[in-house]
């Protein structure tokens, strides 16, 4: 059938791409970009990687949650916690951080998945809120370390000092660098192979015929819920994993990504880069990291420029760039458009045969009365 | 003077990336009545709605009594006096009768032209003004056939344009609707109407189109319809 | 008793703020279907409005609330012209305008951060003082904000019922085809809508900074709550969403009395939660039937 070859005509476009993609950030760090340059592109690593998720959350599995970023913290504070109450190494940490991020997910999407797809996002939104009130406003000293005063969750300095992933005792301390750079591109490379795999999986079919035709695709047996929480679940995995990543790598655990500029900034790069696509999270991720390294001096208006990039990129560019770029390569005026005839019918080709015996091709011959 | 109500030039038009309905010209002389007939999936009802607003046009003109209509929003048509009743009416359904017969004449001014609108509705289609506080959700297929046609009339409609008429109905009640088209034909009304029940159609129309794959393959008045026997097994299945 | 008596006037005075808050975001859920999570820049808009009116132009308190109604239709037309009334056709609507009054929040907090400061400022149209009874307090404030966030209901109930205006917004909410059929200009029905909208949530918003203080960030926890309490509610059931403001703001109360501030909203949540699972519509919702 003709969308088989379709699929893997694009499976193939995609694979190629990616393996390119690899292939010049593994060997970008032999030009010597610079310190500062590397640790952009890996910060760009991780939010491609928590974008990636969360596009195929909500872009694809239709599930509208606003409150990626509580699996993110999720993720990072067990793995920090590990770290500091018990010591763990922090790899160990850091998958436990991932498999607790997995279950707080599937219990997020047990409670608000019953909920029609705009209210789910109000749902988690306010999950995301009290988790990082809740973090905030956690003043008890939960031990005294020399004196000094340990809020179980860190309270709103974050938790520190719990350990990290050897690259200094590894590579030396001039390499650590490079350490959490190939780190967190790994993480990108295989997050991004589950969601890719995914999309084109029959679960991704099931996703597209839920998204397009909701009421009929459940009337052939298609269990939205189902198929959604078991999405939901595990991509809180990679999720998890990236908070994980992102907090051995600054050594910090904070509320701070539980909060609005963080989402704004994710939002924008999901919007920008095209919803539900398959590649305008690292789009989207690319064109924003580009944006906020570059305008760093505007600070105090960075908000109000994220917010008017989400604005005009829904009024203009809905499909975000990916649909940009789809569309300059399929242009077609629409004076263009072949007028394709339906399928072919028994019936269809009776009416050709009779319709060219009579001669009957005069259309829209008006009628004078 | 144009005496045409309605004029379509070699008009296209579809949805999204399909073009659905391809170089349709046709002529409605005002206070006559025609007919497009076809199988199903062949763009008839894009086309009225392509008349009525609901869908833009693509290429091509469309002019109501001279008045060129196709790029004008599909609300602006009706106050001119383009009114679409809709195959599966799309009444408001927690609405009374009385209301969604209200809300037809929601444009209006003049308050005693809505009255005496809604008294000749009525006039029409008693059913209706014994029904006029139940809420149309709880109405039958007849019923909301009736409130559709009854709602145009409340916008004191010109050329209505009408999608299928007859469907879903049983015969006795089609023969009603029919009656009351009949009644509102002799007013002046200008119709476009869309139909599978040829039978019905034909003793209304003035002038038949036959729509297959989006374009017209043939166009005559109803007897001419009626002798063709092959045209009727071939396309309809008659 | 005397701990019982205040806590019910607490909850009176949270709950009056959150009912208040629920009015304007109700009336755009229900008829609309739209989710404006910029809800909280109209409350911002009216309580710095009033705030200027007051105390930066030092006009007779009778001029606050009229004044901010302005801001309040100002701010809904800005968002229906700029931005709504390119969306309100697609099919995605409802997502879209969800991220799109994220983005229009955030923006609406920073304009006010740059142009007001950061400071958190009293609202000086409120009244200080209450009824003391025992040795409770019952603020005049809340009784005042209770008295107008019946008025305001009173008045969408009338808008919605008896104008025409309402009647073009019911319709354009049952069915929105037939609606540009009979000739209704959708796009202008939204921006009325969200004219209205905007107004109401400007003079709650008043209210609100009455209560609290006036900061660029008001807005944003007052919505959250009011949409999770609406959402409880049940869409577009406006006195429910009233109600249920009150019941859970004084559930907020009690278990901040009991347990802690910090406490009390996620508390607050976890009941709503809970309540969605036994009834996913609302407590007062019904379940939407839609034609296949």
């Amino acid at each position: 059938m003709s969308s088989q070859q379709n699929i893997w005509g694009r499976v193939q476009r995609d694979f190629w791409l990616g393996l390119a993609f690899v292939v010049l950030f593994l060997i970008l760090p032999a030009f010597e970009p610079g310190k500062y340059f590397v640790t952009q592109i890996t910060l760009f690593f991780i939010w491609a990687a928590v974008v990636t998720q969360w596009n195929l959350v909500f872009g694809v599995g239709g599930i509208f949650s606003l409150g990626h970023m509580a699996i993110f913290a999720v993720g990072g504070y067990v793995m920090a916690m590990m770290g500091l109450y018990n010591e763990w190494n922090l790899w160990a940490a850091m998958i436990v951080g991932g498999i607790t991020a997995v279950i707080f997910s599937f219990l997020m999407g047990v409670l608000t998945l019953r909920l029609r797809g705009p209210y789910v996002a109000v749902m988690t939104l306010a999950i995301a809120q009290v988790m990082h009130a809740l973090i905030v406003t956690d003043v008890e000293c939960y031990f005294k370390k020399d004196l000094i005063c340990i809020n179980f969750t860190g309270g709103a300095k974050g938790i520190m000092k719990f350990g990290d992933f050897g690259f200094k005792d590894w590579l030396g301390y001039k390499y650590v660098v490079f350490g959490n750079y190939y780190l967190a591109l790994a993480l990108l490379v295989i997050g991004s192979i589950f969601a890719f795999s995914i999309m084109y999986s029959s679960l991704g079919a099931t996703f597209r015929a839920v998204r397009d035709h909701t009421i009929c695709a459940e009337t052939r047996g298609v269990n939205r819920r189902r198929a959604q929480l078991l999405l939901f679940s595990v991509s809180g995995f990679f999720t998890g994993l990236a908070g994980g990543v992102y907090g051995g790598i600054y050594r910090t655990v904070g509320p701070d990504s539980l909060t609005l500029p963080v989402l704004l900034f994710l939002l924008s790069m999901m919007v920008i880069g095209g919803r539900g696509t398959h590649w305008g999270p690292i789009l989207g991720a690319g064109a924003l990291m580009i944006a906020d390294t570059t305008l760093r001096g505007i600070g105090d208006y960075r908000i109000a420029g994220l917010s008017l990039i989400i604005i005009l990129s829904i009024i203009f560019l809905p499909r975000g760039l990916v649909g940009l770029v789809y569309d300059i390569f399929n242009w077609k005026p629409r004076s263009l458009i072949q007028f394709q005839a339906g399928s072919a019918d028994l019936r269809k080709l009776q009416r050709e045969k009779y319709s060219k015996k009579l001669n009957l091709r005069y259309i829209g011959k008006t009628s004078t009365l | 003077m144009d005496k045409n109500s309605l004029r379509l030039v070699n008009v296209s038009s579809g949805y999204d990336l399909q073009k659905v309905i391809h170089g349709i010209s046709l002529n409605i002389e005002e206070g006559s009545v025609v007919g497009i007939i076809g199988p199903n999936g062949h763009g008839k009802s894009t086309l009225v709605k392509t008349v009525s607003g609901l869908v833009s046009t693509w290429s091509g003109q469309v002019f109501f009594e001279g008045l060129p209509i196709e790029k004008m929003p599909a609300h602006e048509r009706v106050t001119l006096g383009v009114v679409h009743v809709p195959q599966g009416d799309l009444i408001f359904p927690k609405m009374t009768i009385e209301e969604n017969l209200r809300l037809g004449a929601v444009l209006a001014e003049n308050s005693e032209e809505v009255e005496r609108r809604l008294d000749k509705v009525f006039d029409l289609f008693p059913v209706l003004l014994n029904r006029r506080v139940q809420v149309a959700i709880t109405l039958s297929g007849g019923e909301r056939r009736m409130l559709g046609i009854g709602r145009g009339l409340m916008s004191n409609g010109k050329l209505m344009l009408i999608d299928e008429p007859s469907l879903g109905l049983a015969p006795k009640l089609i023969d009603q609707i029919y009656n009351s088209l009949s009644e509102m034909k002799e007013s002046g009304i200008t119709f476009l109407i869309v139909e599978e029940n040829i039978t019905r159609l034909q003793t209304l129309a003035d002038w038949i189109y036959l729509m297959d794959n989006g374009e017209f393959v043939w166009s005559g008045n109803p007897d001419e319809l009626q002798s063709n026997s092959e045209l009727l097994s071939t396309y309809l299945g008659v | 008793m005397d701990i019982f008596l205040q806590v019910i006037f607490s909850s009176l005075t949270v709950g009056s703020i959150y009912a208040v808050g629920t009015i304007a975001l109700s009336l755009l859920l229900g008829t609309l279907s739209m989710l404006n999570l910029a809800h909280g820049t109209f409350i911002a808009a009216g309580g710095y409005s009033a705030y200027w009116t007051m105390k930066v132009m030092g006009a007779h308190w009778i001029f606050a609330l009229p004044i901010s109604v302005v801001a309040g239709v100002i701010s809904g037309y800005l968002m229906y012209h700029l931005v709504v009334r390119w969306l309100y056709d697609r099919p995605d609507f409802e997502i879209e305008i969800i991220i799109v009054t994220v983005a229009i929040a955030a923006l609406g907090e920073n304009i006010f951060l740059n142009v007001a400061g950061p400071e958190a400022r009293r609202q000086p149209f409120h009244i200080d003082g209450g009824f003391h009874i025992a040795e409770a307090v019952l603020p005049y404030q809340t009784i005042l904000t209770v008295a107008i966030a019946l008025v305001l209901l009173i008045i969408v109930a009338l808008i919605l019922g008896k104008t025409k205006t309402g009647l073009v917004i019911r319709a354009v909410s049952q069915q929105r085809d037939a609606s540009k059929l009979v000739g209704i200009n959708v796009s202008k029905a939204y921006g009325q809508a969200i004219i209205i909208a905007g107004a109401i949530a400007a003079v709650s918003g008043v209210l609100v900074t009455g209560m609290a203080q006036v900061y660029p960030g008001v807005g944003s926890s007052i919505t959250l709550k009011a949409l999770v309490i609406v959402i409880i509610a049940g869409i577009g059931n406006l006195p429910a969403s009233v109600l249920m403001a009150f019941l859970l703001g004084a559930f907020e109360v009690t278990v901040q009395y009991i347990f802690g501030a910090r406490y009390g909203f996620p508390a607050m949540l976890g009941l709503v939660i809970i309540g969605l699972i036994w009834r996913p519509y609302g407590i007062f919702g019904k379940e939407t039937i839609t034609r296949v």
